[in-house]
């Protein structure tokens, strides 16, 4: 067992590295972010053979699908005198390949990389070995079964709030950075795509809720099951153009909220009873963890969504009709 | 010493990797592709570093890169947006490429 332990973690990191050199070293950057797709797949693998299943399912979906994804999408918007060239519209002509500025860095890299390790191993080494992994008492006082969506909603409830916080402020900032023209989408109609969404959304939908009722026992929870809520949702905003409006539905924005609305309210409801923030007792842990889990799901989801379409949508053409009517 | 003590080290090498494109390609999206390597390399690092003698990884790190992934993906959203922005001629519309 062990020289085969051995043999596959020997061969799946040599093929880790030499996919994120190629994902660097692509003249085309098409090319790279193909590689860097195949990377994140075998990076998922990496983290359930380091026994994380959750990094697995997240891994999967979001650093593998979706950032792949909006790579390629932005890439293909890009017209391909711009897309060969390596430069912004307006600067300077490419830089011709430097080899030793090359090689300084990826020391310099290595040599930070190699500082933290040894730092961290020397840390370790100082350590109780007996004292476990993460403080025990705290783990049981959160009343949830899973470890990592303990930490998640009581331990480190602190992280989630300001997780569900940077993913607003990202969407608004892609908001305020372009529009997306619903008439004229930057894709083309396809019916393989099209029947391909039709049979994989529901599917997405299905595995997304057990996700969520599993997250509070085992693998799982609100951020899996909204990154696969999101690669539901990108297939969607590809196949039915429709889908690009999400950002102007009413009901949609209420969603988009959900996550954080529903970290505010845990954070601050404990204070009105004289405890400290965040600090909720273990009786009610499981409903509550499920409702904030189903919050950061359809949150998640409907985010990551939001932003693979790059933009607001703009609005339909009768709504700006009616406005124009209303206006004195 | 087991073969999972490798992982971290294989983190230091894609860090490494992700910092040189970052740096020394031009390609404004070869550079945000190499920030995400960086993340991944760094998270690799953190949760290899994690186990217990026992063989159990600490939850306390994984929620940690679990947090990291799905703000490196808000992050990329947001950079690819601006890139989208800098090289559109029309500043109205989001044009379909040639």
């Amino acid at each position: 067992v062990t020289a085969a332990a051995w043999v596959f973690d020997v061969v799946h990191l040599a093929t880790i590295v030499t996919l994120a050199w190629g994902s660097v070293t692509a003249r085309d950057p098409f090319t790279g972010i193909v590689r860097f797709i195949a990377f994140g797949l075998l990076a998922a693998l990496a983290w359930a053979r380091l026994g994380a299943p959750d990094l697995a399912l997240a891994e999967a979906a979001i650093g593998a699908g979706l950032t792949g994804a909006l790579l390629l999408s932005t890439l293909g918007r890009m017209r391909s005198r711009q897309r060969a060239a390596a430069v912004p519209a307006d600067g300077e002509a490419p830089a011709a390949a430097r080899p030793l500025l090359a090689a300084l860095v990826f020391a310099l890299g290595l040599v930070v990389g190699l500082l933290v390790l040894t730092s961290a191993w020397s840390i370790a080494g100082d350590r109780d070995p007996s004292a476990g992994p993460v403080d025990a008492e705290l783990l049981a006082e959160s009343g949830i079964e899973s470890e990592v969506a303990a930490v998640l909603l009581d331990v480190r409830g602190y992280d989630t709030l300001l997780e569900m916080a940077v993913l607003f402020v990202a969407l608004l900032a892609v908001w305020c950075l372009g529009v997306v023209r619903f008439r004229r989408p930057p894709w083309p109609d396809d019916p393989v795509l099209t029947s391909l969404a039709g049979l994989m959304v529901p599917i997405l939908l299905l595995l997304a809720a057990h996700l969520l009722a599993a997250g509070l026992h085992e693998a799982g929870g609100g951020f899996q099951a909204g990154a696969v809520l999101a690669a539901g949702g990108v297939l969607w905003t590809l196949a039915d153009r429709r889908a690009l409006r999400l950002g102007v539905r009413p009901w949609a924005r209420i969603g988009l909220v959900a996550g954080l609305v529903g970290m505010v309210a845990a954070a601050a409801a404990p204070t009105f009873a004289g405890r400290p923030p965040l600090d909720q007792p273990a009786e009610t842990a499981s409903t509550r963890g499920f409702l904030l889990e189903l919050g950061i799901a359809v949150s998640v989801g409907l985010t990551l969504t939001a932003l693979f379409a790059g933009g607001l949508a703009e609005r339909p053409l009768r709504q700006l009709r009616r406005e124009r009517e209303a206006r004195p | 010493v087991t073969s999972l003590d490798l992982y971290p080290f294989a983190g230091v090498v894609v860090f490494a990797l992700g910092l040189t494109g970052l740096v020394v390609r031009p390609h404004l999206i070869t550079k945000i592709l190499s920030v995400n390597l960086m993340a991944t390399g760094a998270s690799l690092l953190l949760v290899g570093l994690a186990r217990d003698p026992s063989g159990a990884t600490d939850p306390v790190p994984q929620a940690m890169v679990l947090t990291g992934i799905v703000v490196a993906v808000s992050a990329t959203a947001v950079a690819l947006a601006l890139v989208a922005r800098l090289y559109r001629a029309d500043p109205d519309s989001v044009e379909s490429s040639d």
